[in-house]
């Protein structure tokens, strides 16, 4: 193709597209939609799934103990769990690492003189504990199972697990449910546009079918008459990618606040993420929406203009 | 050989009940080149379908048609744009764009071949100066009377400077005056370019004016060929079915 008959191709694409521009209107609507819907659950699940990750690799399993027990007991089932194959480290924290722990954390502006004296390394309430860290998380229901049932020959004081517990069964919920709900939509809404594309396409054709006759009897080559119909769903599909974009950016600004309130675990800044995966997001975008546009209109154009 | 020879060419169509209606058969007809040939026969007699082989719209069931040496049934469908530029063609309903004005209708042919602008603008006030239409070149085909745009589709026809200009019934729409013009149009470029005109039409007027070469056509046959030719009048068996299939869909 060379560049003049390129520039009328443009010419023609663009004249058209805006004198269809009610129905290039819905078709970019449409198109909004989808690349918005896709990308939303696209973005959703990235977040989740990364972020469940992480939590779930920072899990671990604390066992406190009551003072009277010997330390050879404590050792003893130490190296019960460490011959566990799920098990990836087993630590004793002694009555003077739990101290030295207990300075570390408490901040002098904080904890009073009268609190700070409460706990001395001569009288010290702190529990001796072993922290577990598993390979996977998952076994620490098994772990967590075993310790229950040797409460009493170990005498355990309490087990620290059912607080992140909860939390990476909320983080695992929201991702099945999301993944899979996300999957039935975005393939919803892909048809929606395909559909939509292909009837827009149509009445455009439709409507200028006249014109079409009068450019094969001129001698129009194919590509000639196909290029201008292409590139009005490529600008349709344009439009509709920039829009989704900056309706991302806006849904993920006011969505922010609430991902703080009820997700706190996640520690997320949304926007921070947005601007770092933008190109990614607008080419994926632009990908599929040129995707759905140009094989809709090549598959109708192949059936009703024989091209 | 002849410019364009068609030698036993045969058109069958299957209507959607199976039946098989025969447009034209066994056609045999040699053009020279610069003709000026009349194609005469009432409606569904096969002149339009004639054109439409001609014009490459469609192909024959059977037989062979050669324009300028070249056997047009072979030609691959990405060569059919490249045939139609030798043929400048008009039809009875003008086949304007409406949203263009008349010096863009006309350069409209040229833009899809790929004329450079400065071509086009040349050749584009040449052939209105041509068609008489210089003065008018800004309007648009709403604001033009029926003999003024069947002119631009005629300028439209010829811009390219066509060997072969086909008009099927372009008076169809007009008035005797305009008509009369029309037809000069198309004497005056048969003469001046030594193009090949083919023209389709009824009206017995018109034929009598030209006295030129006339073929008459009926029921998909040739019935007579003459130099100087009258219109004869002769009645179709299957006029009205023939109508139904060249009806556009």
């Amino acid at each position: 193709m060379t560049i003049r008959s390129f520039s009328r191709i443009s010419k023609l694409g663009f004249v058209n597209f805006w004198r269809n521009r009610w129905l290039s209107l819905a078709a970019i609507l449409v198109m909004t939609i989808t690349l918005f819907v896709v990308s939303f659950f696209v973005i959703f699940n990235y977040v989740v799934t990364s972020t469940t990750n992480s939590i779930k690799e920072k899990m671990d399993l604390t066992v406190y103990f009551e003072d009277q027990l010997p330390e050879d007991q404590i050792l003893e089932l130490k190296y019960q769990i460490q011959v566990r194959p799920e098990v990836k480290s087993v630590t004793y924290i002694n009555k003077d690492e739990v101290y030295q722990k207990w300075l570390a954390l408490r901040s002098p502006e904080r904890i009073s003189d009268k609190i700070k004296n409460l706990i001395t390394p001569e009288d010290n309430p702190l529990s001796r504990n072993l922290e577990i860290k598993v390979i996977d998380p998952k076994s620490l229901e098994d772990i967590y199972v075993f310790l229950t049932e040797n409460t009493q020959k170990y005498q355990i004081r309490s087990i620290d697990y059912q607080r992140t517990k909860t939390t990476i069964t909320k983080l695992i919920k929201i991702t099945d449910f999301s993944k899979k709900f996300g999957l039935i939509i975005s393939i919803l809404f892909v048809l929606i546009a395909f559909l939509v594309f292909l009837n827009t396409i149509r009445l455009t054709i439709f409507t200028r079918r006249d014109e079409i006759e009068i450019m094969r009897l001129v001698g129009a080559s194919n590509n000639f008459i196909r290029w201008p119909f292409l590139l009005e769903s490529i600008f349709s599909s344009l439009f509709a990618c920039i829009i989704s974009t900056l309706l991302i950016g806006l849904g993920l600004y006011f969505a922010q606040p609430f991902v703080l309130k009820y997700i706190p675990e996640l520690k997320l800044d949304l926007l921070i993420l947005f601007w770092k995966y933008l190109g990614l997001i607008l080419a994926g975008q632009l990908i599929l929406g040129m995707f759905i546009s140009v094989f809709s209109s090549l598959a109708f154009m192949r059936k009703y203009l024989k091209l | 050989m002849s410019f364009i020879e068609l030698s036993d060419v045969t058109k069958e169509y299957k209507l959607p009940n199976g039946q098989k209606i025969i447009a034209l058969e066994n056609i045999n007809l040699n053009i020279e080149k610069g003709e000026f040939l009349s194609l005469v026969g009432s409606s569904g007699a096969g002149k339009s379908t004639l054109i439409k082989l001609l014009i490459r719209e469609d192909i024959p069931s059977n037989g062979k048609i050669t324009v300028a040496d070249r056997d047009i049934t072979k030609i691959k469908n990405h060569e059919i744009p490249y045939y139609r530029r030798q043929i400048g063609v008009v039809f009875q309903d003008f086949k304007l764009l409406a949203q263009k004005n008349v010096e863009e209708n006309i350069a409209f042919a040229l833009e899809v071949c790929e004329a450079t602008n400065i071509e086009i603008k040349d050749k584009v006030s040449q052939i209105l100066a041509m068609v008489g239409l210089v003065d008018r070149a800004k309007n648009y085909p709403h604001e033009l009377s029926g003999g003024e745009k069947q002119r631009v589709a005629i300028a439209r026809a010829m811009v390219g400077l066509p060997q072969i200009l086909m008009a099927d019934e372009p008076t169809g729409n007009l008035d005797p005056v305009n008509s009369q013009e029309i037809i000069n149009l198309l004497i005056k470029i048969n003469k001046l370019r030594n193009t090949t005109v083919i023209l389709a039409t009824h009206n017995q007027e018109i034929i009598n004016y030209l006295a030129r070469r006339v073929v008459t056509m009926a029921d998909g046959k040739i019935v007579s060929d003459e130099k100087i030719g009258k219109l004869i009048n002769i009645k179709n068996k299957n006029s009205k079915k023939l109508n139904d299939i060249n009806k556009p869909n």
